[in-house]
């Protein structure tokens, strides 16, 4: 009976023990988040002419160029400026999930449904969604944590009633600056859709800036290059410039 | 005399480039269409370049334009005189669709205008929208539906907390643009008493008068309400579609020949709209009305030359009605686009003439949106649900379109038409025909 009882003791022992180093993994991995939100919004403002090159899986390259302004962490404009035939396509991605695109053939300006996220914006490897300002941890909720010593990888799933493509995101950190370096992404089914590196990153104003993005689609074997050219931050962009009137001129 | 003026504008453009240094962007496109009948013959035809010229002259002051340099419609050779003249041998144009300077932040900073032809795209539906009538219809190409001309006016848009007001004031009236062939209004069937037959039929405008009182104006106030786009407009205008409201018979001789003389006028017209857009789940949904009230149009009938006096009926009642669109889209994971419209009124429809559409388009993108197809698209039309198998018709026009390089389009299509001859569409079935375009950006 004693031994019965020393087994359940020691048991019980090590459940607790498990679930607290369960429960300090789990706040560590929001922890790891909330630092990577804080590294990644810490400009005040932020204004970039990108330079992508869409490659296909035989080589062919096609060239787009837009315009980026964001401001804070939850508010992001982008003008496309080529090529001629999407010139003047503009997106507006607001708080609550709210993303405006304007097409100038229509001169109108239209709120996206979440069906739409999931398009590529403007022929390349990004959706709507991924080029959404947001924070991680408002719409992730990291379910692990590991430590390979150089990056943290946490695996995130969305929260209820976040609606996304991917059913999940593994996220790799470095571990000296809370950048996220990696993200892979994937479906339903577990499979990975979609694999993004930033390749280059630069120091502004204090501040750590993605400068060249490599986005791969794992099932087309297409991928996106994206080079962030005249970057400029912290210049004190109104809150004007993130507005339906602005896009739609 | 045409080409002078038409010079004269390239040399005004040409000057702004000077000055100003225009950025210049547009596309060229070609448009044929061919009958699905023996030796397909050429239904239409149009080359154009669109060129869109702007320029920031100050930080809150820009131009912009929209125009269209362009050969359309088929030469109309018909003698030797003819040939000696460049514009029937090979039909040109030149047509300023818009040509406007922006004021943004004037005359204080939450404030914009726009001044000069403007197009003013109101309706959350798409492309047809029973609250877009602010510039007169454009139904040169009944195909391509929602096409407006520009108008001559001023935009005030104001941006109050969450609201954005618009108010627009053009001071001349312009009627809409008919199609050549007269598929959409007929003015001429007119029932003539027996043994009187139509000699010559005149057809004159009666333009409303250029002033304040005939001026088109229009409110128009937006505003997200729990998740949704809301606007509600008014217009105070007329339908640029003309209505008969007289018809004089005048007899020419002793055999029952008469030459008849229609007058034809633009009803005035209070339209109150609504629309609003959004998405359930994440399925996109619109819905956008408009309730029209026109004055009431008496129609004379003039036929006391012939000992019968005048007759006089009400061939539009002042009685409101509406026009409605309610919308759906949805893109699959696999990049199935659907869009599906139910329609209630048509654009040129009005009163008890309002019919039912059901709308559909589906496009599937492949290799990269190098290759577009649309292998269901088109319209369903009810003209009387009581009467169903009698009063349909529809148009099933599939289309594929190819892009070998960027900015450049190719697209083939079809429109196959059928349905009862009293309906809009069931009118256009011996119009069967396939289509082939390009198009190149730049």
């Amino acid at each position: 009976m004693k031994k019965y009882i020393k087994i359940t003791s020691i048991f019980f022992v090590l459940l607790a023990a498990t679930q607290t180093i369960a429960a300090e993994e789990s706040l560590n991995a929001n922890g790891v988040l909330k630092k990577v939100d804080e590294v990644l919004m810490a400009p005040k403002d932020l204004s970039a002419l990108m330079k992508i090159n869409i490659i296909n899986k035989n080589g062919d390259v096609k060239n787009r160029e837009v315009q980026m302004y964001q401001k804070g962490d939850n508010k992001r404009l982008v003008k496309v400026l080529a090529p001629a035939d999407q010139k003047g396509i503009g997106f507006l991605s607001l708080p609550d999930d709210v993303i405006y695109v304007y097409l100038p053939a229509y001169k109108k300006t239209r709120r996206i449904a979440a069906h739409v996220k999931n398009q590529k914006f403007v022929g390349t490897d990004f959706t709507y969604e991924d080029l959404e300002a947001k924070k991680y941890s408002e719409k992730w909720q990291p379910e692990g944590l590991k430590n390979d010593g150089v990056f943290y990888l946490l695996e995130l799933s969305p929260k209820p009633g976040h609606i996304s493509e991917y059913a999940r995101v593994n996220l790799y950190v470095r571990k000296d600056d809370y950048f996220p370096v990696k993200s892979e992404f994937f479906n339903k089914k577990g499979e990975m859709i979609k694999k993004m590196e930033i390749l280059k990153t630069e120091i502004i104003k204090g501040y750590i800036i993605p400068k060249n993005y490599l986005m791969q689609d794992i099932r087309s074997g297409n991928r996106t290059e994206m080079v962030m050219e005249e970057i400029k931050v912290d210049t004190g962009l109104k809150d004007d410039i993130f507005t339906e009137r602005n896009l739609a001129q | 005399m045409k080409l002078q003026k038409i010079n004269k504008i390239i040399i005004i453009f040409f000057a702004l480039n000077l000055v100003f240094g225009l950025d210049w962007s547009g596309y060229f496109s070609t448009d044929h269409r061919f009958l699905i009948k023996e030796y397909a013959p050429l239904s239409f035809e149009e080359y154009r370049l669109t060129l869109n010229p702007q320029q920031s002259i100050y930080d809150n002051i820009k131009f912009s334009s929209e125009i269209w340099l362009r050969s359309s419609g088929l030469p109309e050779i018909e003698n030797l005189d003819d040939l000696f003249t460049k514009d029937r041998i090979t039909p040109f144009e030149i047509d300023i669709r818009e040509a406007y300077i922006d004021i943004l932040k004037f005359p204080v900073e939450n404030i914009d205008m726009r001044i000069g032809r403007q197009r003013i795209a109101w309706g959350t539906a798409d492309k047809i929208n029973p609250t877009d009538n602010l510039n007169p219809l454009d139904l040169e190409d009944i195909w391509d539906f929602g096409r407006h001309l520009g108008s001559n006016g001023i935009k005030i848009e104001g941006y109050i907390k969450d609201f954005n007001l618009s108010y627009i004031f053009i001071p001349r009236f312009t009627p809409a643009l008919l199609p050549q062939n007269a598929l959409y209004t007929n003015y001429s069937n007119i029932t003539l008493p027996p043994g009187i037959n139509p000699a010559q039929i005149t057809n004159s405008i009666s333009m409303p008068d250029y002033n304040i009182k005939n001026s088109i104006q229009g409110l128009r106030v937006k505003k997200n309400l729990f998740n949704f786009d809301f606007s509600m407009s008014y217009v105070y205008g007329r339908d640029g579609i003309p209505i008969l409201k007289n018809t004089t018979i005048i007899p020419v001789d002793m055999l029952g020949n008469v030459n008849i003389y229609n007058e034809l006028a633009f009803p005035k017209m209070q339209i109150f709209g609504m629309d609003f857009a959004g998405a359930i789940g994440d399925i996109g949904i619109w819905a956008e009305g408009a309730l029209f009230l026109p004055e009431s149009i008496h129609y004379e009938i003039d036929l006391s030359q012939l000992g019968m006096g005048v007759l006089d009926s009400l061939i539009l009642d002042k009685k409101p009605y509406a026009k409605f669109v309610l919308g759906s889209d949805y893109t699959f994971k696999n990049g199935i686009y659907i869009n599906l419209q139910y329609v209630h009124g048509f654009f040129q429809e009005r009163g008890k003439e309002i019919e039912d559409y059901i709308l559909l388009g589906l496009e599937w993108k492949l290799f990269e949106d190098k290759l577009k197809l649309m292998p269901l698209a088109g319209g369903f039309e009810i003209k009387d649900f009581s009467d169903f198998k009698n009063n349909y018709a529809f148009v099933y026009a599939p289309e594929i379109s190819y892009k070998p390089v960027e900015n450049c389009e190719l697209i083939l299509g079809a429109r196959v038409i059928d349905g009862k001859e009293i309906t809009n569409f069931g009118r256009l079935k011996q119009n069967d025909e396939f289509v082939l375009k390009a198009r190149y950006s730049f």
